[in-house]
């Protein structure tokens, strides 16, 4: 509180009038200057007080502490404690006395005031300790509770982290600034950055060339853009620079509704993209084989066969020729003897026609071998012609083309339910022709034969089984089986050995298997599947 | 037009067995048999040639059965002339392709001596039958 301040004259005249004055007394400046104090203030028990003041301030004297009560404007009284001085001139003559003084009553309000919040204070001092001491505790429990989820953050936070660097696909995040936020032990092992070169990095350009880096802002952008990225197959770069053939993931990162950033997963699908390499040119390398063994097939048969012509024709015609030699020999023999005769003879009718039988058989032999190896390529290009076809129906018209071998032997052939399947018709007439000779032929002589023929159809497959009693094939014989020109067992039966290499690759063109079980002298059981074939669209299955 | 001596020789001493007294000229390659119908290179001079029927193989060097079939079948001279391919394949695709180009027997060498001799007396039987277009009869 500004101090009230005033001077006044030798008679008691106020000449100057602070505005604390203004506001202790209630009197402006204009009201209170030119008023003599015993005018307004000074009450009447103090005015002779008041007046051997003044003379005693002009006299120089100087006073402090002085207690008055005085009025004021409003007619009420106010205390206050005064301090009374002289004013002096350059040459100490006192020309005013001044008064500074202090509103009492303020002062003892102040004080009341002031011991009230005091006790106040102390009361609140006592709240608030009480409320501190509480707080405290709460806080204490806080910091504990706290400290434990700090300890649980920092194990899920390690735990993550394992998870993280366990995983075998390179994890990477990124923040919504595409700055890498986290990278992964296999991305250290992908890429050959560590986690610290890496995290803060802008990962686009990180593991990217010219070639694939707009791709891979394309990706980010589309991933923080909540378009998640599923298994893109692509290209980016280890840090020595060569590529790496990788499956790309990325989604958004949610945080309670925003997006805070993106997780990207690479595979390393290099070994994968290798064997698919690998597999494509082996798939190639197949094919030029293939084509080469069907061109090798139409050569062997064309211009093996060329040479055949001339042996066969050629033998014949020195047939021919030696039959000529004999009819004119017959009339020049008179003029041989015996031995000449005997000589001639055997040159002419054993030797040969022994010469001319074995050149034909095996010319004879090798057109058949010539004829099979043409047969079985031409197995692999034919177009195949679904369609459906009764199976039982067809077993039954080859068992009646095989009666002369079948009645030829005590046999009882059983013919099971054979489903009807979607196939190609040559093809299933020449397996079930060729398995069923094959039993009918190769039947034990010691006793009465048997041979069944059955059929189970599951989904869009059908097992078929021809079984015999005959006289089976032996285990050391039984890799021959499907091989071409390989025949095993007694060699008392014709063929080339080309019947069951063509049932495999006709069951193999319709999709199917086919595999024997067999004992020597119990019997054979063939059994192979066939897959329907698709109608539509004439799937040639080639 | 045969490129393998034994087999030229073979269907000529049958053609001849079985009754055909024809001349018979054998020619080794595809380009001979143009150049003897064309009366052209080794046959310069000797005028174009109007055989009565071509046996044809196809496998040869210098120029194949296919091109030779091709050529005489577009050219005016020539594309009358009855063709009967004699090979040793019977493969389906090359049977059908030379019949598309206009040949009018395929026939396939048999190894059997017989089956051989029967084909060809069967072709000097469609020999005897057939009438020339220019009338002339065989």
């Amino acid at each position: 509180m500004p101090a009230c301040c005033w001077t006044f004259t030798r008679d008691g005249t106020i000449v100057d009038w602070n505005r604390a004055c203004t506001e202790v007394y209630g009197w402006t400046a204009e009201e209170a200057v030119g008023k003599r104090m015993y005018d307004l203030m000074v009450q009447e028990r103090y005015a002779q007080r008041t007046e051997e003041l003044v003379a005693a301030v002009f006299a120089g004297g100087r006073f402090e502490g002085l207690e008055f009560e005085d009025l004021r404007a409003d007619g009420t009284k106010i205390r206050v404690m005064a301090s009374e001085f002289p004013l002096r001139d350059a040459d100490s003559s006192v020309v005013l006395g001044a008064c500074v003084q202090m509103d009492l009553t303020a002062r003892t309000l102040v004080q009341e005031a002031r011991e009230q919040a005091w006790r106040d204070l102390e009361a609140l001092v006592a709240r608030r300790t009480a409320e501190l001491s509480a707080v405290n505790a709460k806080l204490a429990r806080q910091v504990a509770e706290r400290q434990r989820a700090e300890q649980l953050n920092e194990e899920r936070r390690l735990f993550l982290q394992a998870v993280l660097d366990a995983a075998p696909d390179a994890v990477v995040t990124l923040g919504a600034d595409r700055r890498i936020t986290a990278w992964n032990a296999a991305a250290e092992r992908l890429f050959g950055y560590r986690s610290a070169e890496a995290i803060g990095g802008d990962l686009d350009r990180l593991i990217t060339d010219a070639d694939t880096y707009e791709e891979a802002r394309g990706y980010t952008k589309s991933a923080l853009a909540l378009q998640p990225v599923s298994h893109a197959e692509t290209v980016r770069h280890h840090k020595s620079g060569s590529p790496v053939d990788v499956l790309l993931s990325a989604a958004p990162i949610y945080q309670e509704d925003e997006c805070i950033g993106a997780v990207a997963v690479y595979t390393d699908i290099s070994d994968i993209k290798r064997a698919e390499e690998r597999l494509a040119r082996y798939a190639n390398e197949l094919e030029r084989a293939n084509e080469e063994i069907k061109q090798f097939a139409y050569i062997v048969s064309h211009d093996l066969r060329a040479p055949l012509v001339n042996l066969k024709g050629f033998s014949a015609e020195l047939r021919l020729a030696v039959e000529e030699i004999q009819s004119v020999l017959g009339v020049a023999q008179v003029h041989l003897d015996d031995v000449q005769r005997r000589r001639l003879r055997y040159a002419l009718e054993e030797d040969v026609p022994e010469a001319l039988g074995f050149i034909e058989s095996s010319v004879g032999r090798m057109d058949a071998f010539i004829d099979a190896v043409l047969r079985l390529s031409r197995l692999g290009r034919r177009v195949l012609e679904p369609e459906h076809i009764d199976m039982e129906g067809l077993a039954r018209r080859v068992l009646d083309g095989l009666a002369h071998e079948i009645g030829a032997r005590d046999t009882e052939v059983t013919i099971g339910p054979l489903p009807v399947v979607v196939a190609d018709r040559t093809s299933m007439e020449q397996v079930l022709g060729n398995l069923l000779n094959n039993a009918a032929k190769y039947l034990a002589t010691d006793r009465p034969g048997e041979i069944e023929v059955w059929g189970e159809r599951e989904g869009n497959v059908t097992t078929f089984h021809v079984r015999d009693n005959g006289r089976g094939i032996a285990d050391a014989d039984m890799d021959k089986v499907f091989a071409p020109f390989r025949r095993a067992g007694p060699q008392d039966q014709p063929g080339e050995g080309m019947g069951l290499p063509y049932v495999d690759t006709i069951v193999r063109r319709h999709g199917g298997r086919i595999r024997c079980e067999s004992e020597a002298g119990i019997g054979t059981t063939f059994s192979f599947t066939i897959v329907d074939q698709s109608r539509e669209g004439g799937d040639s299955v080639d | 037009v045969e490129d393998d001596l034994g087999h030229a020789r073979l269907i000529e001493k049958n053609l001849r067995r079985s009754g055909i007294s024809n001349q018979i000229t054998a020619v080794t390659d595809g380009q001979q048999a143009l150049d003897y119908l064309h009366g052209e290179g080794a046959y310069a001079g000797s005028g174009r040639a109007s055989p009565l029927l071509v046996l044809l193989d196809l496998n040869m060097p210098v120029l194949d059965g296919f091109e030779v079939l091709k050529r005489m079948k577009a050219d005016e001279d020539t594309r009358r002339i009855p063709v009967i391919i004699l090979t040793t394949t019977d493969d389906e695709r090359e049977v059908s392709r030379c019949y598309d180009l206009g040949c009018n027997v395929y026939m396939t060498k048999p190894v059997d001596y017989a089956e051989f001799s029967e084909a060809i007396r069967k072709i000097g039987l469609f020999l005897s039958v057939v009438t020339i277009p220019n009338g002339e009869e065989v």
